[in-house]
């Protein structure tokens, strides 16, 4: 551990514990006196606000998207309270802009930004870098390499944002988030809210005393380029001098594994980098090589420094994850020795693939079904549901972005570019997202399109965070239910109507009515998310034996409870196979019996 | 770690996986616990989101001495316990020559196979066995079902990768005592002894 770690041996530790990257950033929140914390769900970072919201001490709460949740840490700390946001790495392109400002404002109260990228897109759209916006908003980032230092990194990013007045941004990545390793605990530290002091020429960004704002971020950032070059969470770990190797985050643990023998450069800042440190590092040295995830990012910044013979990036992957196969690959490739010996590796089998699936009783089934049937362009967001362009289902045509299907089904529709109906298919919590600004376009400009929302009534892609269609808050306390009913009719949607999505006969019904009707129309589900916040378990349904004619129509629901009997199906004519229901998994949803045509499906009463 | 030591690991390295919602993770949180209390060092760690929704689970144990990467490369496992049979055909490039291979027999079918007519494969303890590796096999599922609930498995097949392990049976025991409310304890308990006492 560095310097940072130790320092705090003074305070007595209140024990040890294995925690998760995730679960050790909201830890470091609590010890270190965050008294609001703000997120929207997003993997690889969902957990980190649910864990804080196990402190009484932290006011922590699902925020309708990154900005407005940005914006309330905003509020939080210019009353000078200590403040963590937290989100997945596509989360910080949402609150760009507050991120941005309040750079050039500063903050009173400490502000820390939990940002997580995911490399390898594990689960998520783009593969980018949280640097790179540490860079635009010249604002410092932090970089843990395992859970400790997660948790001490936020009271370090707290400590640096109130000493040099700006938001600090501390990136994980989706193995920083998901891996355990050991933590040393300690107790919080109280830090009180000051309360709001008018400052006027700092918190009112119009362009006249914007300007002065930008002179003092220029500055900020000169002291900061000083700070890192002393600062103890950058270090050097001397060892051969003949491989030295700069790196951060995982990336240095994967090293490690490999070539335990060179000499290191750990950043344990991103950004700003240390020049001084980074030329010393380097010409002292035989071989350098710099190790990162996930974009070339210290590569381009130390090639600015006039260091330009380094083994980079090109030797160790284009895209993708890093792993210490990886790192082992690219040393070999650079022609660099390695003490220990390489691992054998066997040859692989095939096996077949196994993608994610809609649940069995998912209420997004029946209604991409009824999709299907009328044949209608789906423009769709970001969800549970996307999983609906894979087959058999296939009824999804476009997920650009959170909340991009009604603005996408809005352009559509004013250049008449889709020959088929237009429907844009979004959930309950990528609406209120970022699908309510797009729904005022195709009021106020009448787009003829339909609008469905998806309403299962938590955030269920994540894990199943609540929001304000959910009637509770993190901390599992109640509250009010936002009814989108009301919302959409108050911006002058004239056609509302509400479906049962496990009915397919009855959402075609409802969506050819609102196809015909002149103008936007919504059509909201009714149905909650099979697994959560109760998992539903309804009588399952049975394949009757002797009806099933092995056609494999119900299977064209792709739902993981129907599978392929041993035997022949007694009414089959080319020697099908029958199908049969896993009981277990069943949940009664009936979406499979509508679909077969000779009624072999059906409920079993008792 | 003392800065700027050269790390040397002696690990052992644990590669779990199943299909979400099989308990891969409780088996490496399980497993986990009782290194630490055996005074390992101990990384933990797999990539969750997807899997709940059917998908591919692998998590991975390391424990010793000093551990740095939580992740275990290819020919790196010493053991992999398999929940599922497909999985455990995956999973091989992981396994170190000589290293061992819990296979739990019990298959899932993917879903998806049926539409683009794959089969499910079959003589999946053929296939592995390569005369160097030791390939064990069970029907776990069918064994916890017999002791009276399917959500046996899981502890069922960790008795059986305890046994290998080099870490005490008591601390097994007491996490295991931990972890079960005392309506299932003495279920998970029965199931974890069979699971160490079986002989392959």
């Amino acid at each position: 551990m560095g310097k940072a770690v130790k320092a705090k041996e003074e305070q007595k530790s209140e024990g040890r514990a294995f925690l998760s990257g995730n679960e050790a950033f909201a830890r470091g929140a609590y010890e270190a006196g965050v008294v609001l914390a703000s997120s929207y769900p997003g993997t690889p970072a969902s957990e980190i606000l649910l864990n804080a919201a196990q402190y009484k001490e932290i006011i922590a709460d699902w925020a309708a998207n990154e900005k407005t949740a940005f914006e309330i840490c905003i509020g939080a700390a210019m009353a000078g309270a200590r403040t963590m946001a937290s989100m997945k790495q596509p989360g910080v392109s949402v609150c760009l802009d507050a991120l941005i400002n309040w750079s050039h404002t500063g903050t009173p109260g400490g502000f820390v930004l939990v940002a997580n990228d995911d490399p390898g897109q594990h689960s998520s759209q783009t593969e980018d870098d949280t640097r790179m916006y540490a860079k635009l908003a010249r604002v410092p980032c932090l970089d843990p390499s395992d859970s400790m230092e997660a948790k001490e990194f936020v009271g370090q990013a707290l400590a640096l944002s109130e000493k040099f007045d700006t938001p600090v941004i501390v990136r994980g990545t989706t193995r920083i988030a998901h891996s355990k390793t050991i933590v040393d605990l300690y107790p919080r530290k109280e830090y009180p809210v000051k309360g709001f002091e008018r400052n006027p020429n700092k918190y009112v960004v119009v362009p006249g005393r914007a300007i002065l704002r930008e002179t003092e971020v220029i500055k900020r950032l000169a002291v900061l380029r000083e700070y890192v070059e002393t600062s103890p969470l950058n270090r050097v770990e001397w060892n051969s001098k003949e491989v030295g190797i700069i790196t951060s985050g995982i990336a240095y643990y994967y090293a490690k594994r490999v070539i335990p023998e060179a000499s290191y450069l750990k950043l344990g800042i991103s950004f700003p980098l240390p020049e001084k440190m980074i030329k010393n590092f380097a010409s002292k040295v035989k071989k350098l090589v710099v190790i990162e995830e996930t974009r070339p990012f210290f590569e381009e910044e130390i090639k600015i420094m006039g260091v330009k013979d380094f083994i980079g990036m090109d030797y160790f992957r284009i895209q993708g994850e890093l792993s210490p196969d990886v790192v082992r690959e690219g040393l070999k490739k650079a022609g660099i020795h390695m003490e220990q010996p390489l691992p054998v590796v066997s040859k692989a089998i095939d096996a077949p693939p196994r993608p994610p699936v809609m649940c069995p009783g998912c209420p997004h089934r029946g209604i991409f079904l009824a999709f299907k049937k009328i044949d209608a362009n789906i423009y769709s967001d970001i969800g549970c549901y996307t999983l609906a362009f894979a087959p058999p289902i296939s009824a999804l045509h476009t997920s650009i972005c959170m909340g991009a299907s009604i603005g996408n089904a809005v352009g559509m529709a004013k250049v008449g570019g889709s020959d088929k109906p237009i429907i844009a298919a979004i959930g309950d919590g990528t609406f209120v997202h970022s699908g309510l600004t797009p729904l005022y376009d195709a009021v106020y400009t009448q787009a003829n399109i339909t609008i469905v929302i998806l309403d299962n009534r938590i955030t269920a892609m994540t894990g199943g965070q609540p929001a304000a269609e959910s009637g509770f808050r993190a901390n599992g306390s109640p509250t009010v239910t936002v009814d989108l009913d009301t919302l959409v009719r108050g911006f002058g949607v004239k056609f509302v109507k509400h479906v049962d999505p496990y009915d397919i006969k009855g959402c075609i019904e409802v969506l050819k009515e609102a196809i015909a009707f002149e103008g936007p129309a919504v059509v909201l589900t009714n149905r909650p998310c099979a697994l959560m916040p109760r998992k539903i378990k309804d009588k399952p349904y049975m394949v009757v034996e002797e009806k099933c004619t092995g056609c494999g129509i119900c299977m064209s629901s792709g739902c993981p409870a129907i599978g392929l009997s041993d035997q022949v199906a007694k009414k089959s004519k080319k020697g099908e196979k029958a199908r049969i229901i896993d009981l277990s998994l069943c949940t009664g949803c009936s979406v499979c019996a509508q679909l077969c045509a000779v009624h072999a499906i059906q409920l079993i009463e008792n | 770690m003392e800065r700027g030591a050269k790390m040397k690991e002696t690990a052992t390295n644990v590669l779990v996986v199943g299909v979400g919602g099989q308990g891969a993770v409780m088996a490496t949180e399980l497993t986990s616990e009782v290194a630490l209390a055996a005074g390992y060092d101990v990384k933990k760690g797999e990539v969750h989101g997807m899997s709940q929704r059917g998908g591919i689970i692998a998590s991975h144990v390391r424990y010793g001495k000093n551990i740095t990467s939580p992740v275990i490369g290819k020919g790196e496992a010493d053991y992999i316990l398999a929940f599922e049979a497909v999985e455990a055909l995956r999973s091989i490039e992981h396994l170190r020559p000589k290293g061992t291979i819990i296979v739990n027999e019990q298959q899932i079918v993917p879903p998806i196979a049926h539409f683009l007519k794959i089969q499910y494969p079959d003589n999946v303890k053929e296939k592995l066995e390569d005369g160097k590796r030791t390939v064990i096999t069970l029907n776990a599922f069918e064994k916890a079902v017999e002791f009276g609930s399917e959500l046996l498995v899981n502890t069922l097949l960790l008795g059986v990768l305890s046994k290998l392990l080099e870490l005490p049976e008591k601390a097994w025991k007491e996490v295991l005592i931990n972890r079960f409310g005392k309506k299932m304890l003495d279920l998970n308990l029965k199931a974890f002894e069979a699971g160490r006492a079986m002989k392959f």
